[in-house]
Parts: structure tokens; C-alpha cells; sequence
């Protein structure tokens, strides 16, 4: 897709050299299988499958695991799927730091400590087709179910120099990924509210395909937005969000308070 | 009202505003007229890039055939596409639209 392609660090047999300073100077890196060797996934997935179990039957959360998150929007209710991801969101957040200070520790980093969002967003982007079909019911849930346009973090909410580490828990590939713009990499943009502007050149944007496990490390500062799932797979991400220095506000009001981690 | 395109200073793989609603595009495959309104969230598709065959939307990488207007997405309207009549090499007329 882009001629800028992305690092891929670290199968599940080799070591992992990223280091979170470059990656808060704008380096874009997956660590591959990272959920997978700290026996996160595992964890993440079974708790998913419950919470659908909860949510619509146990039989649709056997399907799922039969078939794979990837199939969510074939087997599970659009209602019940709006409801995981409030409830996914609620069961991680205060897992977020133990989670993050984990994949943290795999990583080089610049100093002994880290700041860590007590927060985990949850992002369920299903095929564009079956989202229109019950569009009202997931209305102001951009970046988590429905696309979202491009943007900095700090414009609405997070940290400046905020890292995010977007977690794929289902497969994600071309067509369903997040989009990053290097191009535009601290390069000023008029903005409308809390995304670009329209009409200015964005660039080439990065793709990414992961499998379930994989981290994909960014700043917060890189211009991205939601790829329009013109799939036929639901993708299923998790994210997080840390800094190496003491988090200094961005606009408006933050979602998340972020907490000391001495690693 | 009709409009005259000069493609000279189109390479190909690029995509340049004609009229504050058209845009062309120089992919592989030749030289294409179409709206610049995206019809997934209304983006500036001059803003867009060309991907092989492809011209896709930079906001959220919806793709399209710049000959038909044709996307991937049933839920969402074909891109609005224009004939193109070549008058000379490099040298383009289209009838644009009043709307």
C-alpha cells in the first residue's frame, strides 16, 4: 500500500528492540505476538467469549469461538454487541496498567518508570455494510465501532505525547486496520473541531495487518483515523494508552487518569 | 458548463481538483473524471492517492474504480464519475453538471 511500510519487530521467537522514546519521536512498529508471550490474550479472548456468553447465549459465545471474533457480526446481535463494548471496556480498564507495565517491560525504554492510562478502549469495527444496517444504535462510538476521522489524540482528550499500544485481539488486515499518516508527521493542520480539516493533503496512509496478539506501537500525535471495514471480518482491537514522561493534558476533558508504573 | 483539462502536469498515480466539485486522475489504466465529494463521509478525494487501479479516499481508505465509480460497500453510493472527451494528447473536455 504505502511506500513507507511499518517495522515488524519480534516474532514469537525473536527478541523485540523497540524503544519507546523512538516510538514518541514517531517510529510505528507491530511487536508481534506480544499479548500472546505475556499469556494476555488468552485472558483477554476467554473474558470476551463470556461477556458474549452474558450478553446474548452461551451458544453464540461457542460459535465465536468455533468461527473466531472475526465472525462476531454473523453470530452475535448488534444490541449485544453495542453492550461489549461498554462492558469489555469496563472488565479491562483496570487491567490496563498491569497490561501495559507488562508489554512495557519486553521494550526498551528511556527512563525507570512510565505513565499508564487506566483505561482500555475497545474497538469492534464491523463490515460497513452490517454497521449501516444498525448505524443508529452505535451513533457517537467513532473509533470503536464506527470510522473515525483523522486525527491527533490530544485534540480531544489525551495526553500530549501520549504512545498507544493497539492491541489486536481478532485478526486485523488491509481494509479493516487503523490508518496512520506519516506523511504528515509533526507537520501543522488546520483542524475542524477534533479532526483535520477537510481538503488538506494527508499523504499516503499506513495500513497494518496483524494477527491476534500483535501490538501495534504509534504516537498519539500521528495523524490517524479508522480504515472503513469494506471486509467481510469484524475487527476486534484493544488499545492503551501510556507516556514516558509525566502526561501533560491536551484539549478538552481527558477520558482517562494516567498512573505511575516504576518498572 | 464545459470544462477543458489540461493532463500535461498529471503523472501518473496523482490526482488534481479541476472545479471546486471535480477531480481527475491519472492512474495505469488512463486519465478519469469523478466527483470529489467522498460518499462515505464526504472527504476531498483530490485529497486521495492512487493504489494500482485504485484511487482511494485518504480519510478512510475507501477505494474505487475511477472508470466506473464503483466501491466495495452496498450500503454506500457508487462515486459520481464523469466522460471524459479527449481533444488532443494531453488535452481533456467534460460537461460539468449544474448543480
Amino acid at each position: 500500500m504505502a511506500e513507507l511500510t511499518p517495522a515488524y519487530l519480534g516474532s514469537s521467537t525473536q527478541p523485540v528492540d523497540l524503544s519507546l522514546d523512538e516510538v514518541e519521536d514517531g517510529r510505528i512498529a507491530v511487536v508481534q505476538g506480544a499479548l500472546e508471550r505475556l499469556g494476555v490474550l488468552e485472558e483477554i479472548r476467554c473474558a470476551a467469549l463470556e461477556a458474549i456468553s452474558v450478553l446474548s447465549s452461551a451458544t453464540i459465545a461457542q460459535a465465536v469461538q468455533e468461527h473466531g471474533f472475526e465472525r462476531i457480526h454473523d453470530l452475535v446481535p448488534p444490541a449485544a454487541v453495542r453492550d461489549l463494548l461498554r462492558l469489555l471496556a469496563l472488565a479491562f480498564s483496570p487491567l490496563a496498567v498491569p497490561i501495559v507495565s507488562l508489554l512495557a517491560k519486553t521494550l526498551r525504554t528511556p527512563s525507570d518508570e512510565l505513565f499508564v492510562a487506566q483505561q482500555a478502549w475497545v474497538r469492534i469495527m464491523m463490515p460497513e455494510d452490517i454497521l449501516a444496517l444498525n448505524r443508529p444504535m452505535f451513533d457517537g462510538q467513532l473509533g470503536h465501532a464506527v470510522a473515525h476521522n483523522p486525527h491527533r489524540d490530544p485534540w480531544f482528550s489525551q495526553s500530549i505525547d501520549t504512545i498507544n499500544a493497539w492491541a489486536a485481539i481478532g485478526p486485523v488486515s488491509h481494509g479493516n486496520s487503523v490508518l496512520v499518516y506519516p506523511d504528515v508527521w509533526r507537520q501543522p493542520m488546520e483542524r475542524a473541531g477534533q479532526t483535520v480539516a477537510p481538503g488538506q493533503p494527508l499523504g499516503v496512509p499506513v495500513s497494518f495487518e496483524m494477527a491476534p496478539g500483535d501490538v501495534l506501537f504509534f504516537s498519539g500525535e500521528h495523524v490517524h483515523s479508522s480504515e472503513i471495514n469494506v471486509t467481510t471480518k469484524t475487527r476486534f482491537v484493544m488499545s492503551f494508552r501510556l507516556t514516558i514522561r509525566p502526561p501533560r493534558p491536551g484539549e478538552g476533558r481527558s477520558e482517562a487518569e494516567f498512573h505511575r508504573v516504576a518498572l | 458548463m464545459t470544462l477543458r483539462i489540461d493532463t500535461s502536469a498529471l503523472p501518473v498515480d496523482t490526482i488534481r481538483p479541476v472545479s471546486p466539485t471535480i477531480c481527475v486522475a491519472r492512474t495505469c489504466e488512463g486519465v478519469f473524471a469523478f466527483a470529489r465529494s467522498c460518499p462515505h463521509a464526504g472527504a476531498d478525494l483530490s485529497t486521495g492517492y492512487v493504489h494500482g487501479r485504485q484511487v482511494r479516499c485518504a480519510w478512510h481508505n475507501l477505494p474505487f474504480d475511477p472508470a466506473t465509480g464503483r466501491q466495495p460497500c452496498r450500503s454506500l453510493a457508487d462515486l459520481r464519475v464523469f466522460p471524459l472527451k479527449q481533444l488532443g494528447p494531453e488535452l481533456f473536455e467534460l460537461e460539468e453538471p449544474n448543480e
